[in-house]
């Protein structure tokens, strides 16, 4: 894997047989990057995987996300990407027709500061990213503790919750690298044994993530 | 005061600290020194030190407005303690006014259109001012840019020129500033060739601007080629960890 920080040319002649990718632009003939990173091929795609940069959702991904703003129609989630992402009141289930029709205010489901664990539904070309969430009331988490780590260390998985069981915690890893670790169902306060346990996880989420290892969830089943 | 204002500033092809008039000062470039910031840079040129930290790209407030391009926004700083005579509190003409050379420095070479509805910004420290500091900072914060991961077409190097006592002298000190007969300062994407900002003062005859500009091309590509090797320094070392931990994995497998 090649290096290449802005303004460098990767490819001379770049006219025929290269697709442009992400993190490249063209310069006369030449392919040039746009970022630092690591230049990746993929047969004709030619793209660069970048350094840093925020974390750039995609439909599908598993995002752990702090409410900003509470709006009538919609909840603002701030996800650590470039714009802040929108979780609709109609997608979010049965408590949000109360809601709707006035019963029962949006800020009562979820306030600024709640911390939530949602799937993005949409991206638009603008970049306004829209969430999904199958329950409001059940997508919040309770008190526990967040780590961040840099969010190319957590690929989209089958599983992005991680049950630890023995110690009745539970630790939800997003893909905008927010790892939420709290306790398992139930919203009262972890005991010191929990405590101790959920602090020893998270050290070691971030020892992982400094020595830029891959965060899988369900690799770390076996470590626990 | 007055004794020291009548020595000359170049004696017998150097300048009073030594160096010839096309050297630099000792340049040092490093990223990577804030680490709440997305990218930072910090620049020191021997008396000139400046610390650019970068933030977001992160949603623009309400009351700017919708935009489809980004934005970027610059807030230069000098530090109370950076210059001779103790600075003051708040915001001065002088900082708003560097503030608003470096954005135009930096817009041309961002490519905004890849951050829409969003902001990034842009603080930068002047922790002392020896001269050039619009010059260092937009070579600085361009850094910082490029190690926050944001797209742009090229890196941006900028260097000052300062006409005195008849020379023209590259990177100029505050005191060679201080007593230019003119000067300007250039900042430009080396690898394109696209000059992005040029601010010029003083009366200039065409043939003198035009050695001016050449010296300060010059310059800016002398300093490019450091700022790259920077940058590819930590994509090198990045490229290491990345092709461990695929070790890694496959023994874990």
């Amino acid at each position: 894997m090649r290096g290449v920080c802005v303004g460098d040319v990767i490819e001379p002649q770049a006219l025929d047989g290269v697709l442009r990718g992400h993190g490249t632009l063209l310069r006369g003939n030449s392919l040039v990057a746009s970022r630092c990173g690591l230049v990746q091929r993929w047969n004709q795609l030619v793209l660069v995987d970048p350094l840093a940069g925020g974390y750039v959702a995609a439909v599908g991904h598993v995002v752990v996300g702090r409410i900003v703003q509470v709006e009538p129609t919609r909840w603002l989630v701030d996800i650590r990407s470039k714009t802040l992402a929108a979780l609709p009141l109609s997608t979010a289930g049965g408590a949000m027709h109360k809601a709707a029709e006035g019963a029962q205010s949006s800020r009562s489901v979820l306030a600024e500061g709640d911390l939530i664990t949602a799937e993005v539904q949409a991206v638009r070309a603008d970049g306004h990213i829209q969430l999904h969430v199958r329950d409001a009331v059940a997508s919040k988490l309770p008190p526990g503790m967040l780590v961040e780590v840099p969010a190319a260390l957590v690929r989209p998985a089958r599983k992005h919750v991680l049950h630890w069981r023995e110690a009745g915690l539970r630790a939800v890893f997003g893909c905008n690298g927010a790892v939420w670790i709290g306790q398992e169902g139930g919203f009262s306060s972890l005991g010191a044994e929990q405590l101790r346990a959920a602090s020893e996880l998270a050290n070691m989420v971030q020892a992982m993530a400094s020595r830029g290892e891959m965060l899988v969830p369900a690799r770390m089943h076996m470590n626990v | 005061m007055a004794g020291l204002e009548q020595q000359p500033l170049l004696t017998d092809g150097h300048r009073r600290d030594g160096r010839a008039y096309e050297e630099f000062r000792n340049v040092f470039l490093n990223t990577g020194v804030i680490s709440q910031a997305s990218g930072s840079a910090y620049a020191e040129f021997n008396n000139t030190k400046v610390m650019v930290g970068v933030y977001g790209p992160r949603q623009s407030e309400r009351k700017v407005g919708y935009s489809e391009q980004g934005r970027i926004s610059v807030d230069v700083k000098l530090a109370t303690f950076a210059t001779r005579q103790r600075g003051v509190f708040g915001q001065t003409p002088e900082e708003r006014e560097l503030s608003a050379l470096l954005a135009t420095a930096l817009e041309a070479a961002t490519n905004l259109a890849s951050f829409p509805k969003a902001t990034a910004d842009v603080y930068v420290l002047v922790l002392e001012a020896g001269g050039a500091e619009l010059a260092v900072a937009a070579t600085a914060a361009a850094l910082a840019l490029a190690d926050a991961g944001i797209e742009m077409f090229d890196l941006v190097t900028a260097c000052s020129v300062s006409r005195a006592e008849g020379a023209l002298l590259l990177d100029p000190t505050t005191d060679e500033a201080a007593r230019e007969e003119a000067g300007l300062t250039l900042a430009l994407m080396p690898a394109c060739s696209e000059v992005t900002q040029l601010v010029s003062r003083g009366p200039w005859s065409s043939s003198q601007l035009r050695e001016a500009l050449e010296l300060a091309m010059g310059g800016c590509a002398q300093l490019d080629a450091l700022a790259r090797q920077v940058l590819k320094t930590a994509a090198a070392e990045a490229a290491t960890r990345r092709q461990q931990e695929a070790q890694r994995q496959a023994q874990q497998a």
